[in-house]
């Protein structure tokens, strides 16, 4: 019998053991009890070997390795042209690339053979058609290469010219991988013009950077048109220009087009010719001075830039503001600050970041890129970065000691300054301490105290920053760079000369390490500049010991915040990657993802492409430039301007001409109401109106005519002024059809493409600017004291459709926004009020076997607040209040002061439930919305005319959008919240779609980002177009797409495949990552075409194979 | 009793409920939607309740579709009131009802709704959704609903099903103050930044 039990419990011990180990063997992080768990090393289970970041998925199917690659670091070299790249010569001779034998190469070919692996320009293998591979170490190559034939596939060193893509990590946007051409050069370094540093955000610090060598031609080929350095001049994040000229040539091309460079034939010949490879003719153009000496100007040097020799029709015509521009006067600025270029020649302006750099859409390269092409603007960067490198090298340029020594006026200027600051600070601590402060609204003593201190303190290290600017010899290093836009702002150069200034930590000043001080060096509750983390010194004249301890203060912070940030956007891009890598257009003209689901009709309104819009704001064209560019190579000369209706007449030709023409719908009326171009032509049409408008701005000013015609000229004078005036604002039949012509022509071609991968592209749009963003919160516009969340944190909030939010603000308008009484009565039916706020006293009197509790409102203050509170509605929100636990007889009003609450209880517990009551009435909510914290009147008014024209509106931090619409003097059409699912919850999925746009649009503006509004519309409309405000993360994904294979290679890779597994799932292999997964062309861009042949299916037949007869 | 609060409220709800039904196809005349305060306080009276404030609305195409709107005396409506409202919907031969609740229903109210569904199609509104017309909300642009042909045509015209389009659930707000059924397709006509205007499409679900 007992044999026989412990046989069973060996049994179900061995069972249970097997049971163990069949769950390890699955997924070995099961918990197992303790008896069974072994304390050897952990077994990794099938799930194991999936899961995670180097799991089966994202680290063999999703990525894989690969051959043909190089990874080294990076140096830079401005004589190298930007599309190429200098591959070290050891690198090439391991690289390669299999060439096919060929009349055109077989010579090239055969001596590539004869030098074999080792040699460079050698090869490795040989191929033939029938697939055997001959090595080529041993030394009957040359039998080999005598051998060759065409046909045959010679796997050849790299060489000059060979197509390569290009890679930095973190590869955040399509810019991060392109495609140059190999320039095959000695020593052990990958280099590269500085010009492209920017797309790639490299440096040149120890960076290493990866290359790939795509093995066929038609990889070649749609490496060099898709990824080439030159189709990838802009970014599609907003239409700037990203492949630009960086620091050195900034700096050169500034000192260079200084008023007061000259050069003498001899000089001005030699610059000439640093700027190409002896290649180009150039044609030397009239010195600006002839007497006593041939003179040109370095301006002059920009002119043979742009256009070298006669021949060359580039007609550049821009006007850019430089960082100096004097804000008026334009080309007569006395900082000769306005750069003016007509047709290619530079009159005026030194040149600058903004004309010459990254980030612009009016500068030199743009107008290159816009108006002409691609080559045009990667030949100028070329010219210019030779041209600067050289001019610099023999010129000269250093920092040295001297640029950062303060002068004498500057330092006293700096302790006056100072000391008035100091001055001030103490002013405000003493009547912080007698509490004779002047509250800012919202904030109480303290934050006052703050918010005053602080301004007065930046205000210090700007009006020193200042003097320190203006004091500065012309010749002073940081200066140039910061002027021109190289390095470094002003005040970095302040801070090196004049005055560090406050350190924050958590944008506060220093907090409290210590008791009630920052620092045992001061005394306890100082809240003087120096104890706060103010530093008057500056790096040059050195920190003391406790300023250099808090300037570590702020400088750990900025660590922290980006080692924190780079985790966070990382996960964030590759979640915004992840949902919305198949979203592509079709030709249609549709937005759909992989199980063709529409998710736009038209893409961003309007089916333009956003990488290719030339106005600031993200409209296609900048008709202003345009216009200029007409007038400027179509001058007038003879003809006459045209008159008012002469120009409406042309314009309505033309317009209706080729708009008319290019609308064309093959489809049937029956469809018009609905067919895509319902949608196409009201982009067309909004074209048209804007073009219109712009051309009515532009008639002839009649003001100037009506000057003339006042006046008594001459007849003789009279003409010829009119000729004048005509020159200066007229425009000619020719100028117009040229400028209208090119803006329709172009407005076509900036379509966006069937088969545009917008999705990624919208992904890394919004993801890549987040990297650059810091995780700080900003204060409000207008009330100090309420604080937004901005940067990292909101996007992510946003995009995660996150149910609670950080700071949640309604922006209440008000049905009357000029009267600042009801304003406050307003503000008082929306603010949380407590009964302790408004109580005078709430007393507790207690006698034997009852105890009361008695409240008396303050009537003064709820007056002053306008709330309207008595002891009657008291009352009300007593019993209203839940988990109080009164009737109503208990609760007794006394007067319309006066209340009292009677309590029965044991005697025991009487004092505690007395006490407990006690604290929970004083929490009441008596007037307001519970869920409000708190609002604060703003004053949009400008503050110059304070009674004239109030608008006031109210800013109520908290949630309850609908209870705020509906409270009465609120105008609930207007008042909006930036708490995303409310507003769903509330107004509906298309308000809430309205609101991500407006909120991330908020948030990278205030952080001095532009993102075109498409990207955040295609966004939106993807958390939005099944119903409810899916968030970007793997419960929003999940819901999003239908892909198993997707969604194992996102997250929680086990759970999907199980479910998947159990369910007898089906995944059509159509998204991105399926078919990534699966080794099959991806449907998206060039992969979206199939050629489709009908051919007759073929027969099968079931047997045995007819023997041939 | 009601409180002069109450009132304003009430006078507020019922030029909602008005301009929805109007929206909604109604037959409702524009003295009714226009109607200011004092004259909504003369037609109701001093003794006004909320029951008294009932309304009954033809369809403007189909004279015999109407539809009721009543206003429950009870904070929180339970069963018994949604019964006598069925009952005097079956008498007079209406088929839809909205209820304008001051609370929301309890739990078995919901179900009772759910219940006699298929007679009856009752919707509940809180008198909170209904202060502010959310149609005329800044953020909310128009919305229009498609008739079956209509539908047919946008599905061909981009060859998709009715699932591939993007969608609104049938509990939106929007959805709701239009009283959406699953199965139908609004026009949604966008103001657009890039393009003056944008149409695009949802499907109800």
């Amino acid at each position: 019998m007992s044999d026989q039990s412990s046989q069973s419990q060996s049994l179900t011990n061995n069972w249970d053991s097997l049971q163990v180990e069949v769950a390890q063997y699955i997924n070995s992080d099961v918990r197992v009890p303790l008896q069974y768990s072994e304390n050897t090393k952990p077994l990794s289970g099938f799930v194991q070997r999936l899961k995670g970041k180097h799991g089966r998925f994202r680290g063999n199917l999703s990525g894989k390795r690969v051959e043909f690659t190089g990874r080294t670091v990076i140096s830079p070299d401005p004589n190298l042209k930007i599309n190429e790249v200098a591959v070290p010569i050891l690198m090439a001779q391991i690289l390669s690339y299999p060439e096919r034998v060929s009349h055109h190469n077989i010579e090239r070919l055969r001596q590539c053979v004869r030098n074999g692996p080792t040699k460079y320009p050698g090869a490795k293998f040989i191929k033939h058609p029938d697939g055997t591979e001959i090595s080529l170490t041993s030394k009957v190559r040359h039998r080999h290469a005598d051998d060759l034939k065409y046909g045959y596939i010679v796997c050849r060193h790299l060489q000059d010219g060979d197509i390569i893509l290009f890679n930095r990590q973190p590869s955040l946007h399509r810019m991060s991988i392109m495609s140059h051409r190999a320039r095959i050069m000695p020593w052990r370094t990958l280099r590269f013009n500085e010009s492209v540093c920017n797309p790639y955000n490299a440096d040149f610090d120890g960076d290493e950077m990866n290359m790939h060598v795509p093995q066929t031609e038609e990889a070649r080929t749609e490496a060099l048109m898709l990824m080439g350095v030159q189709n990838n001049l802009c970014t599609p994040k907003n239409g700037e220009i990203l492949v630009a000229s960086t620091q050195d040539f900034l700096t050169s091309s500034y000192l260079i087009t200084r008023k007061d460079t000259f050069y003498d034939r001899a000089s001005f010949s030699l610059i000439c010719s640093y700027m190409g490879d002896a290649m180009d003719p150039i044609d030397l153009p009239t010195p600006a001075l002839v007497k006593p000496v041939e003179l040109w100007t370095g301006k002059q040097l920009f002119s043979i830039l742009l256009r070298p020799h006669a021949k060359m029709r580039v007609y550049v015509n821009l006007t850019v503001a430089e960082k100096n521009y004097g804000k008026s006067g334009e080309t007569m600025c006395p900082k000769d600050g306005f750069v003016y270029i007509r047709n290619s020649e530079l009159i005026s302006g030194q040149l600058g970041k903004a004309t010459l750099g990254n980030g612009s859409k009016d500068g030199l390269y743009s107008v290159l890129l816009r108006d002409y092409s691609a080559h045009a603007a990667a030949t100028c960067m070329n010219r210019l970065a030779k041209l600067s490198a050289r001019w610099i090298g023999n010129h000269g340029f250093s920092i040295g000691i001297n640029d950062v020594q303060p002068g004498i006026v500057l330092n006293k200027e700096k302790k006056v300054t100072i000391d008035k600051g100091y001055g001030q600070c103490i002013d405000y601590i003493g009547s912080y301490k007698s509490g004779s402060l002047d509250l800012l609204p919202g904030c109480n003593n303290a934050e006052t105290l703050e918010a005053n201190i602080t301004g007065t303190l930046n205000n210090i290290r700007e009006r020193t920053a200042n003097v320190c600017m203006n004091n500065l010899h012309w010749r002073n290093s940081p200066l140039i760079m910061s002027q021109c836009g190289s390095k470094g702002s002003p005040i970095n150069i302040a801070q090196m000369v004049a005055c560090v200034g406050q350190q924050s930590v958590g944008g506060r000043r220093a907090p409290n390490g210590f008791v009630d001080r920052t620092l045992p060096h001061f005394e306890r509750e100082a809240k003087d500049p120096d104890a706060k983390g103010f530093v008057q010194n500056s790096f040059y004249t050195g920190l003391s010991a406790t300023e250099f301890f808090f300037h570590t203060m702020g400088g750990r912070e900025g660590l922290v915040d980006t080692a924190v940030k780079t985790a966070d956007t990382g996960y964030m891009a590759r979640r915004l990657m992840k949902a919305l890598e198949d979203l592509s257009v079709h030709y249609d003209g549709t937005v759909r993802n992989a199980s063709v689901c529409i998710v736009q009709f038209v893409y961003g309104g309007d089916a333009m492409d956003p990488g290719q819009m030339e106005e600031k704001s993200g409209l296609p064209l900048n008709f202003e430039r345009l216009f200029m560019k007409a007038k400027a190579t179509c001058p007038a000369v003879e003809q006459k301007s045209l008159s008012i209706e002469e120009i409406d007449k042309t314009m309505d030709e033309i317009i209706g001409d080729r708009l008319s023409e290019s609308t064309g719908t093959p489809e049937g009326e029956s469809s018009q109401a609905f067919s895509a171009s319902s949608n196409k032509e009201g982009g067309m049409e909004t074209f048209d109106n804007s073009l219109r408008k712009f051309i009515q701005k532009k008639y002839p000013n009649s003001d100037l005519m009506l000057k003339l015609n006042g006046k008594e000229h001459p007849d003789e004078d009279k003409g010829y002024l009119e000729k004048i005036a005509s020159n200066i604002c007229g425009v000619t039949r020719q100028q117009l059809m040229v400028f209208l012509e090119t803006c329709i022509s172009r407005y076509s071609l900036k379509k966006i493409e069937g088969g545009t991968a917008i999705g990624a592209i919208g992904a890394h749009s919004i993801g890549e600017p987040g990297t650059q963003m810091t995780l700080k919160t900003f204060h409000f516009a207008g009330v100090a004291s309420m604080n937004v969340t901005l940067g990292v944190p909101r996007i992510k909030e946003i995009i995660n459709a996150a149910k609670k939010i950080n700071t949640p603000i309604i922006t209440t308008a008000l049905q009357s926004d000029n009267n600042e009484i009801i304003a406050k009565i307003v503000k008082g039916r929306i603010e949380k009020t407590l009964l302790e706020q408004v109580a005078k006293s709430i007393k507790t009197s207690q006698a034997s076997r009852s105890a009361s509790i008695v409240i008396t409102l303050d009537m003064t203050k709820i007056q002053g607040a306008h709330l309207s509170v008595d002891a009657y509605t008291v009352k009300e929100s007593i019993l209203k209040t839940k988990r109080m636990k009164l009737k109503e007889q208990q609760v007794k009003v006394l007067d319309h002061r006066k209340l009292e609450i009677v309590m029965h209880a044991d005697k025991k517990k009487l004092q505690f439930e007395l006490h407990g009551l006690k604290n929970k009435i004083s929490k009441v909510v008596v007037k307001g919305i519970d869920t409000v914290e708190r609002a604060i009147i703003l004053n949009e008014a400008k503050e110059k005319d304070p009674s004239a024209n109030k608008k006031m509106k109210l800013l109520v931090e908290g949630t309850g959008l609908l209870s705020v619409m509906g409270i009465e003097g609120v105008e609930g059409r207007k008042t909006t919240s930036n708490h995303i699912i409310e507003v769903q919850h509330t107004l509906g999925i298309e308000a809430a779609r309205k609101k991500i746009i407006d909120e991330i649009q908020y948030t990278m503006s205030s952080h001095g980002m532009t993102i075109d509004i498409r990207h955040m519309m295609l966004l939106a409309d993807l958390m939005t177009f099944k119903g409810e405000v899916l968030g970007i993360t793997r419960y929003g994904v999940q819901k999003m797409k239908d892909s198993v294979l997707m969604l194992a290679s996102f997250e929680r890779t086990s759970d999907h495949l199980f479910n998947a597994s159990a369910h007898g799932k089906v995944d059509k292999i159509e998204g991105v990552s399926e078919c990534i997964i699966m080794g099959i062309p991806v449907q998206i861009g060039t992969g979206m075409l199939k050629v489709r042949q009908s051919v007759k299916p073929i027969e099968l037949t079931y047997g045995p194979d007819p023997i041939i007869s | 009793m009601l409180s002069e609060e109450e009132i304003s409220r009430l006078y507020r709800v019922r030029k909602t409920v008005m301009q929805m039904l109007s929206d909604r196809g109604y037959l409702v005349d524009d003295s009714e939607i226009e109607m200011t305060r004092s004259q909504f306080v003369q037609k109701y009276g001093e003794g006004m309740t909320r029951e008294g404030l009932v309304i009954l609305k033809p369809s403007r195409t189909n004279p015999s579709d109407q539809i009721f709107v009543f206003f429950p005396d009870d904070p929180k409506v339970g069963v018994k009131p949604i019964t006598i409202s069925t009952k005097r919907m079956a008498d007079e031969g209406v088929r839809r009802a909205i209820l304008v609740v001051q609370q929301g229903l309890t739990p078995f109210a919901k179900n009772c709704i759910s219940e006699i569904s298929s007679k009856f199609h009752v919707e509940y509104f809180l008198e909170a959704e209904l202060l502010t017309n959310i149609k005329e909300h800044i953020l909310v642009p128009q919305h229009q609903l498609l008739t079956p042909e209509e539908k047919k045509t946008l599905l061909q015209t981009y060859t998709v099903k009715d699932t591939q389009l993007p969608r609104i659930l049938m509990n939106d707000p929007i959805a709701r103050y239009y009283g959406l059924r699953r199965g139908q397709v609004v026009r949604i006509i966008r103001p657009s930044e890039t393009a003056g205007q944008y149409i695009t499409y949802r499907f109800v679900v």
